[in-house]
């Protein structure tokens, strides 16, 4: 035979169609030419290499592995169920709600049309949240318990949310309303003072300034508004806003400003790029150096419009001190967490503001936690005239009212150690069983079982330490676990394999137990990959006590069961011997 | 012989068949002695059970089919650790798709349809994470574990040396093919398909198949003589 058939012969095993004229040929070649015997050889051994590999399910595997099956039907199951349910819920709430709209749509036209006239000016479904304040400060609170204005004197700021989308730093003086809005939209009127502002309008979202002389359009950016009573100026960090003031409309754009009585847009200033890096600290007292040395007392800050209605309006019964997010590490002795508290009518809201205010503080993360070096805040240039030092230095906070003062600077929490779940535990036994630490792996089941004794994987823990109970020789403790995995009303993957383990420890302890738990499990389990195994070491047991038909009947049951199994012929001679 | 034994003389020999017996059964703890269930319901029958949702179905399908695809799975993909979660994905992809079963082809093909997939992409992914072979278990790791081959006569040292090497060696080869010549050459060689069988199950022509299991071949030999040799990967 040439090289080229050997090739072809050998390359039979792409082939389907091997006559047995060509398998004998093979055969004949193959006792005839060395190389191809070679080939066949190495063949031979990669096919015995792969079937060498251990691919015999274990019980624990194949009872692991159902139980996680069955677990995700049942999920999946309730899942189309709530999915049908809802399904149907929604068709009959839709035709509802259809003859509803139909038949109701005039009047509610109605109604809303004559809501809408009746709507005061001022209604503001959102409002503004504030979670830090600087300096005295002075603001009505209504009763849902956010601010719709705020009032801030000279050297006072505050920082507050509006909505999901708006975080603002107000520096005073400043007078502030909240107009209009809702999660999508707000508007707020500016009449005096600084607004640096954070507003995130990725999805859809519109925030609105109106000044005095300017509309702010903004739809996503980091901006500062300062309004006077003459001119507005807008500067823009990030992003563009739309400013239209007397009838002319600019763009401006990032690190560019517009001043509304200046003729075209300009590069924005150092002052106002130091004011944005500031305020991205958060640190208000950074902005307002002397904040301490707002007046302590209930009086109308010095600094304050005396036109303004927080003149006469409500106060704080004691001054505003700071608040600090928790996260702040900076270290001030003026800087405090505080609760802040309204007199009057209005008293009952305040408290609720500033914790509610600091709970739904926004949860962007911290553009930037660097402490502040002890005495940058006095060292550091001034932010504008307005804010300059008061003269008028206050007492110490310390000596503040009856406001329950919370500790200077609350301990940053640890970190919340992982969530010990059964899973978690279960993942650590496998591997300290898988590096051979018996003592780790029985220790973190026992801890599985003790803390989640209802749990998918708790059944399979107490399998694992049945069976190591039972190599170990306690056979005790591998029937009390498997005892636990048979309780009354159990149905999940491990009862098969428990009842098949307890027969086995059985065995070695009780015959009598042992014939039972198998006869059990022969009846109760005819599928088990065991059974074949059971029925025959229960013909074994029958033949032990001397109860031949009872063998007899067994081995007929092993071949009805096994026609072909690994035992027939064995049964087959029990079967003949008893006489059948 | 044991059971001539026993029933040659029952008194005296009681307690060697009691011995015997519990051998047996510790030995088959690790066995799956069965590929089918006892159930006398035909897989068919056992579908539209789970289709309807009917207590006991998922299981009895289960039962019957889980030792032959975890056996396909190891010939496929080796002794891999992985194997449990990937026949936990076979069945449960089989479950997901009952009602898209037709009955055309057999559950047990269907299944090792879906187990050929999921070796597949199983192979891609660990070929992609350049495992080592030398640090996967893969085919020799359970050599080593004696209570998981209960009908292996316990090799001599120098035997089992011998064996972990030639393991290593089939299993650096065989890692060296791409996922389809392995599957393919795995499937004819150790599983004795046929061709048609191969294409249905891989989703390949037959011609496809043959020119595979001709690359797979004549690259396994030659790793085999020069197991360092780098190989070219390359689809066919």
């Amino acid at each position: 035979m040439t090289a080229a058939t050997c090739r072809e012969v050998q390359g039979a095993i792409a082939r389907d169609d091997d006559a047995p004229e060509v398998i004998a040929e093979t055969a004949r070649h193959l006792r005839g030419c060395a190389d191809c015997r070679a080939q066949e050889q190495a063949r031979s051994r990669i096919r015995q290499g792969i079937l060498r590999a251990d691919d015999q399910l274990d019980d624990l595997t194949r009872a692991r592995v159902l139980g996680r099956l069955l677990q995700d039907r049942q999920e999946q199951r309730r899942q189309a169920h709530t999915k049908r349910g809802q399904a149907g819920a929604r068709m009959w709430l839709g035709w509802t709600l259809a003859w509803t709209l139909a038949f109701s749509a005039v009047l509610v036209f109605a109604v809303l049309g004559v809501l809408r006239a009746r709507r005061p000016a001022a209604f503001t479904p959102i409002a503004l949240l504030p979670y830090a304040v600087h300096g005295d400060a002075s603001s009505n609170a209504p009763s849902s318990g956010g601010l719709d204005r705020v009032e801030l004197p000279a050297h006072a700021s505050m920082r507050a949310r509006l909505g999901p989308a708006a975080d603002f730093v107000l520096l005073g003086p400043l007078r502030l309303a909240v107009r209009d809005g809702d999660d999508t939209r707000a508007a707020v009127e500016l009449r005096q003072g600084t607004l640096i502002g954070d507003f995130d309008g990725s999805t859809g979202r519109r925030l609105r300034i109106v000044t005095a002389d300017a509309t702010v359009d903004i739809v996503g950016t980091r901006f500062l508004v300062e309004a006077s009573g003459e001119h507005t100026r807008v500067s823009v960090e990030h992003g563009r806003v739309r400013v239209e003031s007397h009838g002319q409309v600019r763009f401006v754009g990032a690190q560019q400003e517009w001043t509304t009585d200046q003729p075209g847009v300009e590069a924005l200033d150092a002052t106002r790029a130091s004011l944005f890096q500031r305020a991205a600290r958060e640190d208000l007292e950074e902005l307002v150096p002397e904040a301490a040395a707002a007046p302590s007392t209930a009086a109308a800050p010095s600094g304050a419009d005396p036109s303004s209605p927080a003149a006469t309006g409500p106060t704080l019964a004691e001054p505003a001190r700071t608040t600090k997010r928790p996260s702040t590490t900076h270290a001030s002795n003026r800087t405090r967490n505080v609760a802040l508290r309204m007199d009057g009518t209005r008293s009952a809201s305040v408290p609720d503001v500033l914790p509610q205010a600091t709970q739904a503080a926004p949860s962007r993360p911290q553009q930037s936690t660097s402490p502040v070096p002890a005495g940058a805040a006095s060292s550091a240039p001034p932010l504008m005239p307005a804010l300059m030092p008061s003269p008028a230095i206050a007492p110490p906070p310390a000596a503040t009212g009856t406001a329950p003062a919370v500790a200077a600077h609350a301990p940053v929490a640890p970190a919340a150690a992982p969530v010990e779940t059964a899973s978690s535990l279960y993942r650590q036994a496998e591997s300290a069983l898988g590096q051979g630490d018996q003592v780790a792996g029985k220790r973190l089941l026992d801890r599985l079982i003790r803390a989640f004794p209802d749990q998918p994987a708790t059944d399979s823990a107490r399998y694992e330490l049945a069976v190591m109970a039972e190599k170990a020789g306690q056979s005790g403790e591998a029937l009390a676990q498997t005892r636990e995995i048979l309780r009354p009303g159990a149905n999940g993957p491990f009862v098969e394999p428990a009842q098949f383990l307890r027969c086995r420890v059985y065995l070695a302890e009780d015959r009598g137990a042992a014939a039972a738990c198998l006869s059990r499990f022969v009846r109760d389990f005819p599928g088990s990959p065991h059974d074949e195994v059971a029925l025959r070491a229960l013909i074994e047991l029958a033949r032990e006590g001397g109860r031949c038909d009872d063998a007899s009947r067994l081995a007929e049951t092993y071949l009805q069961r096994h026609p072909t199994g690994r035992f027939g012929a064995e049964a087959n001679r029990a079967r003949s011997h008893c006489g059948r | 012989m044991t059971w001539a034994l026993a029933f040659g003389a029952p008194g005296s020999c009681r307690v060697a068949v009691a011995v015997l017996a519990q051998t047996w059964l510790k030995s088959d703890a690790r066995w799956s002695a069965r590929e089918d269930g006892a159930s006398d319901l035909s897989d068919e029958e056992l579908i539209r059970r789970a289709r309807d949702e009917e207590p006991g179905a998922v299981q009895q399908i289960y039962e019957r089919h889980a030792t032959a695809v975890y056996r396909r799975l190891t010939h496929l993909v080796g002794a891999d650790p992985e194997r449990e979660d990937l026949m936990q994905e076979v069945f449960a992809d089989l479950f997901r798709q009952l009602d898209s079963y037709r009955g055309t082809a057999s559950l047990r093909t269907y299944l090792f349809r879906i187990v050929s997939n999921k070796a597949y992409d199983h192979l891609r992914q660990r070929q992609r994470r350049r495992r080592a072979v030398v640090d996967s278990p893969g085919l020799s790791a359970l050599e080593q574990d004696d209570t998981r081959l209960p009908r292996s006569p316990a090799p001599s040292p120098e035997e089992r040396v011998g064996h972990a090497q030639e393991l290593a060696l089939i299993e650096r080869a065989l890692e060296r093919l791409t996922p389809k010549k392995r599957i393919a050459f795995v499937l004819r060689v150790a599983d004795n398909l046929s061709l048609k069988e191969i294409a249905a199950q891989t989703g390949a022509t037959v011609f496809t198949v043959a020119q595979r299991l001709r690359h797979a071949d004549r690259e396994l030999r030659h790793l085999m003589a020069q197991p360092d040799s780098p190989t070219r990967k390359r689809e066919s």
